[in-house]
């Protein structure tokens, strides 16, 4: 971390990424942005949420299953509509299936019968079983070459490092059986920094950026997978130039026509607010300069809906990349 | 039933529950809420929260641990008392109150207890309403606000104590114990044991089971203790506060645990939404003037000019030239623009929250977005001091 190579490309080849975030950092449109931008440039993509919440809503379409459907995604201004886009949601009960179907070498019937409560109540019981089961299924798209990339929309900042390090953890605790054999692979394949990376992703408030590097930290002493970059969402415009400050400053004390004192006053307030931001990502550099790519996101105000805001996004990544 | 005042709900409240989605600011309100309840009463209140971050644990000086410590906001007439949910530690003091000697130190030396207490689903949720219901009952305090785990579902603290009643009094522990018990339970658990092992490993199987076994002996009082904890998160003395934010996705999520609580037979006592800007900034006014003043820039610029002699007595150096002013203008009008759409979307948002209230809606708090808070300990009293 203390070296001074600068940060290589991002996703640099990397197929199997993690994103990851504190709650209300938008992570969700991060990683459907990352995916559409992906998917853009050509790479077949895969993005997959681990729980039910806005990748729907997120992508415009009705509802995910555990099935990957391809999207189609609103174009960018004056490109094709994006091919190779699929989307799917985790269901472990779905994921045990198809797992003991394949490693088992026995078709199993629709439903797992009476194994469906005997395995929700191991993976209830035994820690990580439902872990290596969700991690498992992505790292099998990559594995069968399914796809040439696979973005995971992660569980929040608490929960994706037990989730990360469970293969390891599984491995340790058990002394054979398939789950053993499931994460030594898995182990093998999630610390490899040029198959999968996590992608943090933080706003510029202090909390979210003090909640990032506790993470970066966790990943570095409690996983051996790689931090592919540090995204930081929702970043407002820069404020204002000190000298055009002053100048509102002094005529929001002399200017008495009242359209032009609300001007004043509303951008000396939104001034305020950029100044804080501001602050806080000058802070946060030294903290999140971990030999990582950097993207900043700009803050997207007066979308009309979810795949609007993700359109937007993508463009941001796409430039962000790019320079 | 449903309270008309924030500070009603908190007066006849003895256990006050914060939940809503991640990053809407959860722990800064409860604190907030802990606050106002300490200044406007004489009581004893505790805020417990979970994660907080560095700068809110610095704020209400809980470096100490996870002891309830006494925290003074300046303002209060009652006690303001904060502690941190340690969930460790509120599983270890539980299996020690739960089991014999014996039993409590295997438990405590088993590899898979660290594993599954501290690593697996809801067991956070879990430790942080025993926490509370031992708080609770041991009756140092009168009122009791709650801080929920950061959860990709808020729920899942009302579902926990339930879980935990499901997982005892269940048949499949009953299996996984069974070659522990008697030779009957064995053969009948055998195939189900065959198959376990198939996947988990014969080892780590033999591993749960003896783990099981030993926490099974302690299955009753566990049990009972989670009824104790379930009857009073469904008590008319706790209260739920749901705090959010004018944002889409904090929409939809408050939609879902006001769903949550309204199928458990529960209702918000009082919704808060955090970060608001003033309204006036999504107004007409705004939003016209952003259009307007451009237009006429020049006529602007030219009479602010004719009035720099104005400004020069009112002490500034120097009163901006033309150029100067018409560049500041320019930044303002693009600016304040930008802020005028942030605004209307934000009441956007805001409407489609009160939407999702039930009737009769409980009272809504909008507390603002304050630039420049710090967030230390006065900054806490002064978003009290707004909730009236």
């Amino acid at each position: 971390m203390t070296t001074d190579e600068p940060p290589g490309p991002f996703p640099g080849g990397r197929r199997l990424l993690f994103v990851t975030g504190k709650g209300g950092v938008g992570s969700t449109s991060v990683a459907a942005a990352l995916a559409v931008h992906s998917a853009r440039s050509g790479l077949r993509t895969l993005v997959c949420e681990m729980s039910e919440g806005g990748l729907a809503d997120a992508l415009g379409v009705a509802a995910l299953g555990y099935e990957p459907v391809e999207v189609e995604f609103g174009a960018a201004e004056g490109s094709e509509p994006p091919v190779g886009l699929w989307a799917m949601v985790m269901d472990t009960e779905a994921a045990a299936h198809e797992y003991l179907s394949r490693l088992l070498h026995v078709p199993l019937p629709g439903s797992l019968g009476p194994l469906g409560p005997i395995l929700e109540f191991v993976s209830a019981a035994a820690p990580g079983v439902r872990e290596v089961l969700a991690v498992g299924k992505v790292a099998e798209e990559i594995r069968q070459d399914q796809f040439d990339l696979v973005v995971v929309d992660g569980p929040a900042t608490g929960h994706v490092v037990p989730m990360l390090s469970t293969p390891e953890g599984i491995a340790e605790i058990t002394r054979g059986g398939l789950l053993r054999r499931e994460a030594d692979w898995l182990t093998d394949m999630l610390s490899d920094p040029a198959v999968t990376g996590v992608v943090v992703v933080g706003v510029p408030e202090e909390l979210a950026v003090s909640e990032a590097v506790d993470l970066l930290e966790r990943l570095a002493s409690e996983t051996t997978i790689d931090p592919a970059a540090v995204v930081v969402n929702m970043v407002p415009p820069p404020p204002l130039s000190p000298t055009d400050r002053r100048v509102l400053e002094l005529l929001a004390g002399t200017v008495e026509s009242d359209d032009l004192l609300g001007v004043i006053r509303a951008a000396l307030l939104a001034d305020r607010i950029r100044v804080e931001a501001a602050e806080v990502l000058v802070e946060a550099g030294p903290l999140l300069a971990v030999r990582v790519p950097h993207l900043n996101l700009p803050r997207v105000t007066g979308v009309g809906s979810e795949p609007e805001l993700v359109a937007a996004l993508a463009d941001a990544v796409a430039a962000e990349v790019e320079t | 039933m449903t309270p008309s005042t924030t500070d009603e709900l908190l007066s006849r409240s003895s256990v006050i529950v914060v939940g809503g989605p991640g990053g809407v600011g959860k722990t800064t309100m409860a604190s907030v809420l802990a606050t106002r309840a300490a200044m406007i009463s004489d009581r004893r209140v505790l805020v417990l929260t979970v994660d907080p971050a560095r700068r809110l644990a610095d704020a209400l000086g809980m470096g100490l641990g996870s002891e309830p410590t006494r925290v003074d906001p300046g303002r209060a007439g009652g006690e303001l008392w904060a502690a941190m949910l340690d969930s460790g530690a509120a599983w270890d003091r539980l299996i020690g109150e739960e089991g014999s000697a014996e039993v409590a130190r295997a438990v405590l030396q088993s590899p898979l207890y660290s594993g599954i207490t501290r690593r697996f689903g809801q067991s956070h949720e879990y430790a942080a309403v025993q926490e509370l219901q031992r708080l609770y009952s041991e009756g140092r305090f009168d009122l009791i606000v709650l801080d929920t785990p950061p959860s990709d579902r808020a729920v899942d603290v009302l579902d926990a104590p339930g879980r935990m009643i499901d997982f005892f009094g269940g048949r499949l522990l009953r299996w996984l114990t069974a070659p522990y018990r008697s030779r009957a339970a064995r053969l009948a658990a055998a195939p189900f044991n065959r198959f376990a092992a198939g996947v988990l490993g014969r080892g780590f199987v033999a591993d749960l089971g003896s783990f099981f076994a030993l926490l099974a002996t302690m299955g009753p009082g566990l049990v009972e203790r989670a009824r104790e904890v379930k009857a009073l998160l469904e008590s008319p003395e706790t209260g739920y506060v749901v705090v959010s934010t004018a944002a889409h996705r904090s929409v939809v999520e408050t939609g879902g645990f006001l769903g949550a609580l309204r199928v458990r037979g529960l209702r918000p006592g009082l919704l808060m939404v955090n970060r608001v800007l003033p309204h006036w900034l999504g107004e007409a006014g705004l939003a016209a003037a952003v259009e307007s003043v451009p237009s006429r820039l020049g006529e602007v610029v030219g009479a602010l000019g004719r009035r720099g002699e104005v400004g020069a007595a009112t002490g500034a150096e120097e009163f901006p030239d033309e150029a100067a002013l018409t560049r500041a203008l320019a930044a303002a009008v693009r600016t304040a623009g930008e802020m005028a759409a942030e605004a209307r979307d934000q009441q956007v948002f805001l409407a489609e929250l009160h939407r999702q209230l039930p009737e009769p809606p409980p009272p809504v708090v909008e507390v603002p977005l304050v630039p420049g808070l710090s967030g230390q300990l006065e900054d806490l009293g002064r978003l009290a001091e707004l909730l009236r």
